[in-house]
């Protein structure tokens, strides 16, 4: 084991047991994510994914990579708008969430243009330039190794192509900050205890919310891989940030 | 951002909303597979509003960022664009609509009268939440309520113009306008005889001065 240490939630843990205990909050959640995601955010999660894929710029034909894409939320509208002549790959690295993504997929027919992946984002087992887009949605925070994960995004990513990341940020109002902290550790884990019977679950989402580098820090990151163009775009007020990244 | 956050969700619920019709009238929807892949480029200038459609064989797509080219571009303020979405009857001259509209009118042409057929199968719609049964006994109430209320509107309708014909005499029966038409354009008539023997008799009087003037020319 090496003595490389990273943060899980306000624990430090050694960098190689963060992977497996990402995965068993995930397989802990995974039966009642939608549902929680819809209770969690009142329903605005669909609009931050909304806007994440009209700034995609996803056409038909395009190659469209949805990392950690859970459910399935954004790969099924990527489907239809890539047509049959594109591709969809919904890649995730828990089989539990992987799972409901693929069975929701299948039940809503959508199985032409769609593949599935069990993929670790810090080692993406796809060949350089392959995709037109790659989008990550409330994954980047649980990754161990962020810069990597960045990295390996870029490599697999066509030059001209362009890389969406949505994940929990820092708002910039300090009311806001303290109203939505208040909400985080009081409300969220309870939320989680009643509907999945599973406090601690969420009570890790919230403490890794906050150890996630805030809207500047991120972009740095995004650059530090090698994206040009980068910029972001906070939405509700900077509860959640929208990155961009572009290869050049 | 927020305004395009707002933007998204509303584009997303009419997105929903107008699939979820599509989808209770399949022969709409098949025709619509057809024109799969095209784009319909609308841009308001007031509000400045920019969206694409884009048909499918499930129904429609909306793209609030859509910078690509489009099969069709229709620009023009709001109003007018919903006018003509809205118009029963596909456009036939885009002349003084206030819209401007390049690319292929045929496919304009195709969305409006898919539009203007959409009907919607409401009873398969309500069997979807409430069950077969439910729907069917909702559907025949709203259909027997719905023809009530159209035989009430046809009676008040006749039980006012009694009112206002026979009992207030505001406006004339209808024999009672057909014996006054009868009445002016048989007095019409006697007019234009009346003017008509009148012209004549100015012609024959003319006619008998004008003999008389020249009457003494010749006896001198």
């Amino acid at each position: 084991m090496s003595d490389k240490t990273t943060h899980f939630g306000y624990q430090t843990v050694n960098s190689e047991e963060k992977a497996g205990k990402v995965a068993e909050v995930f397989h802990s959640v995974a039966s009642s994510y939608d549902l929680m995601n819809d209770l969690m955010s009142a329903g605005v999660h669909r609009l931050w994914k909304r806007v994440t894929i009209e700034m995609s710029g996803v056409r038909r034909g395009h190659k469209v990579l949805d990392i950690a894409g859970g459910t399935g939320d954004l790969a099924a509208k990527f489907s239809r708008i890539v047509g049959r002549d594109g591709l969809v790959v919904l890649a995730d690295i828990n089989d539990s969430m992987l799972k409901v993504g693929r069975d929701r997929l299948l039940d809503r027919g959508i199985v032409n243009n769609i593949q599935f992946a069990q993929a670790n984002a810090q080692y993406l087992p796809f060949p350089d330039n392959t995709f037109d887009v790659i989008t990550i949605a409330f994954g980047l925070r649980n990754v161990t190794d962020k810069d990597m994960a960045l990295r390996s995004m870029h490599r697999v990513l066509k030059p001209g192509g362009k890389l969406l990341v949505l994940e929990f940020s820092k708002p910039p109002s300090t009311v806001l900050s303290k109203v939505y902290d208040s909400y985080s550790f009081s409300i969220l884990p309870k939320l989680g205890k009643l509907f999945a019977s599973d406090s601690d679950s969420y009570q890790y989402l919230a403490e890794s919310i906050r150890m996630h580098p805030d809207q500047e820090t991120l972009m740095g990151m995004v650059e530090n891989a090698g994206f040009s163009n980068c910029d972001y775009h906070n939405m509700t007020g900077g509860i959640v940030a929208l990155h961009r990244g572009v290869k050049a | 951002m927020i305004f395009s956050a707002l933007q998204s969700g509303a584009f997303e619920a009419a997105e929903t909303l107008i699939n979820g019709a599509l989808k209770y009238d399949p022969a709409t929807l098949r025709n619509m597979a057809q024109l799969e892949g095209k784009i319909l480029l609308i841009e308001s200038s007031l509000p400045a509003l920019k969206l694409a459609v884009e048909t499918t064989s499930q129904g429609i797509m909306l793209h609030s960022n859509w910078h690509d080219q489009a099969d069709t571009s229709v620009s023009g303020s709001l109003l007018s664009i919903l006018s003509m979405a809205l118009s029963s009857e596909p456009q036939k001259s885009f002349s003084g609509t206030g819209l401007q509209v390049t690319g292929d009118l045929e496919f304009l042409r195709q969305i409006n009268i898919l539009m203007g057929q959409l009907d919607v199968d409401w009873e398969a719609f309500l069997a979807t939440i409430i069950g077969d049964i439910p729907a069917h006994l909702m559907a025949e109430r709203l259909r027997n309520s719905a023809s009530m209320v159209k035989d009430a509107g046809q009676r008040a309708k006749s039980a006012a113009t009694e009112i206002a014909q026979e009992e207030l005499r505001v406006t004339p029966s209808s024999p009672e306008v057909q014996a006054f038409s009868q009445q002016v354009r048989q007095l019409s008539s006697g007019v234009e005889r009346c003017a008509a023997r009148i012209s004549k008799s100015q012609h024959s009087l003319a006619k008998i001065l004008a003999q008389k003037n020249s009457q003494p020319e010749l006896n001198s």
